[in-house]
């Protein structure tokens, strides 16, 4: 059984980011990188189903060159081999599904896992349209997953719910968190994978027209959102301090 | 006086009781040297070991700090020199009768006093450290010990025999030079009424009692019981520990030959933790000081060294009956180091404080057997408390334990004259503030103090500011040795930059970490903690104090990592003085102190059951002072939270902030 | 040319769709196109005047009973045929769980962009969208260079206008649906009352300040006001108050809310570390000393069962208003 995780290569969630001088990127020098912490399951999960079946796991990744970190890190908690596809970093989700699924169907995979959503992105698209493309099955925020006579048992999450299903295979899964817990990488695996060499896909090994993949989404612009904790202390009588905090969280934050 | 034939069965008997002696003892050997080579060279001034292993003999140093219980142990040791001579006297006598190791002279007269004299002494070395034993039942003894009751018996029955079979001898008035048998000989009256078959046949007796329990004692030593420590106590303390005591061994990652990391068979321990085992007599000091031992926690220390020294014995023999071949079975006879000889959660529990170690007469060193295992279960399982994970992490990836940005490592500097390293590249002090000291709302405001203390001060300092990133010395403890060493590269590295003379720091297991673990990756920085950085300002007078117009009652807590690890206990205290604070004393201060619970990774840990922190805040506030001293970020919120969980109206300050309540602005 | 809406439902049309539709018209407005939005599922048999004033030009219902529960293949099929059929250059979705699954799916079937979970869409010349990037940190104005183009609306980002009584035109279709690979074993509506900590988007937490186990009642009050996950700091979970599975901190679970209510928690930097990536933060506390009122976004210094409750009524007013 091949099983395929797809993982990415993100800026760690704890950096403080600085937007670039032409103000439509971000200066990313000196800024830790680690595997999107939602991948992690998807990895983990993809392992359980190899020690439960056997099998084989490949970790696919498309970036950069310094992704080859991430995939690593796959390698040291326990994957088989990595895949790097190159030439993406212009990519946006239409193009980068395509060479992603053009890059997974050299393997032939019963299984994809991956993350819900990449932590810089938070686009949760990228998968499911690759899903789309090789014409497989596919189903989002998964918080358990099984294999059963052939067939993924599996349960999604929906708000306020989920959603109990069956899949025939070939499938893809997106990862919710908590469906497991990622091992930590113990040191032989570490060493085993700092040694590991990493197969590279380029677009033409792929046989893809980079033309076909150009983005046709545009960032204009980029601003940060507000930082700083707003420390804002609510005075008066309970009953003011509470009605002034309801109009601010619904309208001014809307976070109800 | 013994028959031919007697003659002939002690010859066989002694001739077997010597080679079960020597093959025991050769096997305990074999034993011991199954380790691996030991990281420290335990020969390494040697006249000053055996000088110092000499004293600790005869001069009995460490058991004389329970000075009743350890007198009446000198007793016994000083008698058990004086009687090897005795021994070999009455098993060279069987076939040699009359022998004397000392001839006829005077000293053999002189010699034999003493014997008399010791015998009595010795007996009431044993009936006192008997009664203190089953009467009393002080607390770190194993309740109801049959292996001390037997060796109890065999060394009072071998000198009740002793007197005895001199007694009868004098009696049958076939014994020489008896005038100098001071007790014996006056003892020899008991049995002036019998009939001289009776006598005679209760002299035989008598020696043969003599003898054998002399051999049983010999025995003793090697089958073994805890009498072991004889032989391996004496050793173990020659080659004790020298280097610092909270240096934990560089593992190298690298090797590529190496199947394993960390301990997890007893034949990975090196040989001087083997001789540990052997050495413990069971005296429980470990175990009565033990903060987690003290909170009803899974590790206890003296069941935790016994349990290994059982499972070298078990498992050792066969062990090393499969060096050689391949095969190398998961736990012999079913029975794993980690798991079955001592529990996980014993693992775990460690804070590595170092009281055990501190209060241990036999030099043995608890802390890095745990330390060690702890590398194997996380470097090769990753099989550690789950709650570490994150921890582990956030210190990998934002270079601190809470997973806050590592940008953010200077915002508590902010509108505050701190230069950073990075705009000075040089300075006299490179103060390393860590991460409490920078992230932690109570803590940055120890940061700040000392700020204020360099400037009033005119040191010539700077921070390294978000260069800084956690040395991760408490994930080290926990085992994490692959990610101390990634963070230990990263840190040499940025320090190679710049250009300074000393580190300052205000934690002292950032302290311990530069100073006594950096120079094994080969750099060699001057380290200095606050507490003594602090005591040189004011002996130089470089701040100007204004004393306190009431002079408050404190207390200071030691913390493990500067006090009982570095030795480092009066530069706070003299810097307290002079702040104009009433030092307050009490009986679980400077080298008994309790840990705060915090150490050995224990900040990142749950815990269960009773709380240590909860603990030593009782034992501190009992002092009966007004406030609390410490000069640990991590003692500082163990103590902080438990006051408030108290309800204590009781404070904790850092040295550094009560100083700069009194500098003149 | 027309702006397609997607109106998700459960049972009844969720307000989320309705939202989309609102945010749909602006460019509608804007670019001068036709407004139409597209209802999977059951029976349509709302009453229509949830639909007034939206300026829909028509709905198109595809009723089935087996297009009542989500399924992703028969979706995005029905979704690119009617999207084709009516030259959609726009396609809007309600950001939700099965919505950005099926944006994803339907960009990928009509090889077009898609901007996921956006706060805002706007028409100038093309299609344009503001979205938060890099977990809210970032926000990012993007725009179309090709049309059609996707976008998934976060919900509660748009307000619901109404203008007038003019009700859509309801075109029912009742099609063969496709066979689909996966099947529907159960579907669970979560457990009342009961809302994961984990991936909660509201969580209200409790601490040592509320003073004993007896009081977590109205802190579950305020949870089921507002649809939230009750949260505990590692204080109370030592006193024996409530059960670790509660616990948020650094050795509990690392939550990462909109919206974060803590109450009666002093802000030791071993909670913060757990929650201090929720958007919002919240602190009702006695202490006006305690660190969190350094990390949080609105601060009252009070005490919180006097607080709390009020809250509570207050949100509920406002909703049944």
């Amino acid at each position: 059984m091949i099983i395929a995780v797809l993982i990415k290569h993100v800026p760690d969630t704890a950096s403080v980011l600085t937007i670039s001088d032409d103000g439509k990127s971000l200066t990313l020098n000196g800024i830790k990188f680690v595997m999107n912490p939602y991948d992690e399951f998807a990895v983990e999960e993809a392992i359980l189903l190899r020690e439960r079946l056997g099998g084989e796991v490949v970790a696919v990744c498309a970036g950069p060159p310094e992704s080859k970190e991430t995939i690593r890190t796959a390698l040291a908690m326990g994957v088989n081999s990595g895949v790097l596809i190159s030439g993406t970093e212009q990519l946006a989700g239409r193009g980068l599904s395509m060479a992603l699924a053009a890059g997974l169907a050299t393997l032939s995979p019963d299984v994809i896992f991956a993350g819900k959503q990449a932590v810089d992105s938070d686009g949760s698209q990228i998968s499911e349209r690759v899903a789309e493309l090789m014409g497989i099955p596919h189903a989002s925020c998964i918080t358990r997953f099984e294999l059963k006579d052939g067939k993924a048992e599996v349960i999604r999450e929906v708000e306020g719910g989920h959603y109990h299903l069956s899949f025939e295979l070939p499938a893809l899964f997106t990862t919710q968190k908590g469906i497991n817990t990622p091992r930590y990488p113990t040191l032989p695996n570490i060493m085993k994978a700092k040694r590991a060499t990493i197969k590279e896909l380029s677009l033409s090994d792929l046989q893809i027209e980079p033309a076909l993949l150009e983005s046709e989404l545009l960032v204009e612009r980029l601003a940060p959102a507000r930082r700083e904790r707003r420390r804002q202390l609510i005075a008066g009588e309970p009953l003011a301090q509470v009605q002034k905090l309801y109009r601010s969280l619904q309208e001014e934050d809307k976070v109800l | 006086m013994l028959t031919t034939l007697e003659k002939v069965l002690f010859f066989f008997i002694l001739t077997g009781s010597m080679g079960y002696f020597l093959w025991r003892t050769w096997l305990l050997i074999r034993l011991v040297r199954m380790g691996k080579r030991d990281p420290e060279c335990r020969t390494e001034h040697l006249p000053a070991r055996v000088g110092g292993m000499l004293a600790d003999v005869f001069l009995q140093r460490r058991v004389l700090r329970k000075p009743v219980t350890g007198l009446f142990h000198l007793l016994i040791v000083w008698g058990f020199f004086v009687f090897a001579v005795n021994t070999i006297n009455h098993f060279a006598g069987a076939f040699f009768p009359g022998f004397h190791l000392f001839g006829e002279t005077a000293l053999a007269n002189h010699y034999t006093m003493l014997a008399d004299l010791f015998a009595v002494l010795i007996l009431a070395g044993v009936l006192g450290l008997a009664i203190r034993r089953y009467l009393f039942r002080p607390a770190g003894l194993t309740p109801r010990s049959v292996e001390s009751a037997i060796v109890f018996f065999f060394i009072g029955g071998a000198m009740a025999a002793y007197l005895l079979n001199n007694a009868v001898e004098i009696a049958i008035n076939t014994h020489e030079g008896v005038g100098h048998h001071i007790v014996a000989g006056r003892l020899a009256a008991l049995f002036g009424g019998m009939t001289e078959i009776p006598l005679r046949v209760l002299g035989h007796a008598a020696w043969w009692c003599d003898a054998i329990m002399h051999l049983m004692l010999i025995a003793l030593l090697v089958i073994p019981t805890k009498h072991l420590h004889l032989a391996a106590g004496p050793l173990n303390l020659l080659f004790k520990r020298s280097r610092p005591c909270a240096q934990m061994v560089k593992m190298d990652l690298e090797d590529e030959n190496a199947s394993s990391f960390g301990v997890s068979r007893i034949e990975e321990f090196s040989w001087k933790q083997n001789l540990d085992l052997f050495a413990c007599i069971e005296c429980g000091r470990c175990s009565t000081h033990c903060p987690t031992a003290i909170t009803g926690k899974a590790l206890n220390p003296k069941e935790f060294i016994v349990g290994l020294k059982h499972h070298l014995l078990e498992t050792g023999p066969d062990t090393l009956a499969a060096q050689g071949s391949d095969t190398k079975k998961d736990g012999i006879n079913g029975k794993n180091l980690i798991g079955d000889a001592v529990s996980k959660d014993a693992v775990w529990s460690c804070t590595t404080c170092g009281n055990c170690v501190e209060h241990c007469p036999m030099g043995i060193e608890h802390i890095d057997k745990i330390t060690d295992m702890r590398a194997h279960l996380v470097l090769m399982q990753s099989d550690f408390p789950p709650e570490a994970s994150g921890t582990f992490r956030n210190m990998e990836t934002a270079g601190n334990p809470w997973g806050f940005a590592p940008e953010e490592r200077a915002n508590w500097a902010e509108d505050m004259n701190v230069p950073v390293m990075m705009e000075k590249k040089r300075a006299d002090i490179l103060w390393w503030v860590g991460c409490s000291g920078a992230y932690d709302e109570r803590c940055k405001k120890i940061s700040v103090a000392m700020a204020k203390i360099l400037n009033a001060a005119g040191m010539d300092f700077a921070i390294l500011g978000k260069e800084e990133r956690c040395n991760c010395e408490s994930a080290r403890r926990l085992g994490n040795e692959y990610l101390y060493q990634t963070a230990t590269r990263e840190i040499i590295e940025t320090l190679n930059k710049y250009e300074f003379r000393r580190i300052l720091t205000t934690c002292p297991h950032c302290y311990n970490t530069f100073k006594n673990e950096y120079p094994l990756f080969g750099v060699d920085y001057e380290v200095i903690h606050h507490s003594e950085f602090l005591e040189e300002l004011m002996a130089a007078k470089r701040l100007q104090t204004v004393p306190p117009s009431i002079r408050n009652t404190t207390v200071f807590h030691d913390s493990c990592y500067l006090g009982r690890h570095n030795g480092i206990y009066d530069a706070p205290r003299k810097v307290l003085e002079s702040a104009g604070c009433a030092l307050v004393s009490f009986r679980e201060e400077k080298k008994g102190a309790l840990c705060c619970g915090a150490g050995g990774g224990h900040m990142w840990l749950d815990e269960a059951g009773e709380s240590i922190a909860g603990h030593r805040t009782e034992e501190l506030l009992s002092s009966g002072a007004a406030g609390i001293a410490a000069a640990c970020p991590f003692c500082i919120t163990m103590l902080t939270d438990e006051l408030k969980k108290s309800g204590s109206a009781t404070g904790v300050l850092d040295i550094a902030e009560i100083i700069a309540l009194h500098i003149t602005p | 040319m027309s702006i397609l809406v997607i109106l998700e439902q459960r049972g009844n049309l969720k307000i989320c769709g309705l939202e989309a539709a609102s945010a749909s018209r602006k460019v509608a407005e804007a670019s001068g196109m036709t407004l139409n939005a597209l209802y999977l599922g059951r029976a349509f048999d709302e009453n229509p005047s949830v639909l007034a004033g939206l300026g829909i030009s028509t709905l198109y219902a595809y009723e089935n009973e087996d297009l009542h529960y989500y399924s992703n293949e028969r979706y995005v099929h029905i979704l690119c045929e009617l999207a084709r059929e009516l030259e959609a250059k726009v396609i809007v979705c309600p950001a939700t769980a099965v919505g950005k699954e099926l944006c994803a799916s339907a960009a990928a079937r009509l090889q077009i962009e898609l901007a996921q979970d956006c706060v805002a869409l706007d028409w100038n010349e093309t299609l344009k969208a503001v979205k938060p990037i890099y977990a809210g940190k970032v926000i990012s104005d993007v725009s179309f260079s090709k049309l059609p183009g996707l976008v998934s609306l976060r919900p509660n980002t748009a307000a619901i206008e109404r203008r007038g009584e003019d009700l859509p035109a309801i075109v029912r279709r009742d099609m063969p649906l496709i066979p689909a690979r996966s099947t529907i074993l159960e579907v669970a509506e979560a457990m009342s009352g009961y809302v994961d900590l984990t991936e909660a988007k509201i969580i209200v937490a409790g601490g040592r300040g509320i003073g004993g186990p007896e009081n977590w009642p109205v802190l579950q009050d305020l949870c089921e006001a507002l649809g939230a996950a009750l949260g505990a700091s590692r204080a109370a979970v030592d006193a024996g108050w409530i059960d670790a599975s509660h616990q948020v901190g650094q050795t509990g679970k690392v939550v990462c809310p909109d919206l974060y209510i803590a109450c009666g928690i002093s802000g030791a930097i071993q909670h913060l570390a757990g929650m201090r990536t929720a958007k919002i933060i919240v602190a009702i506390n006695r202490d006006p000393e305690a660190p969190i009122f350094q990390f949080c976004d609105y601060g009252i210094v009070g005490d919180l069962l006097e607080i709390v409750p009020k809250l509570a009524g207050e949100i509920r007013n406002r909703r049944t208003n």
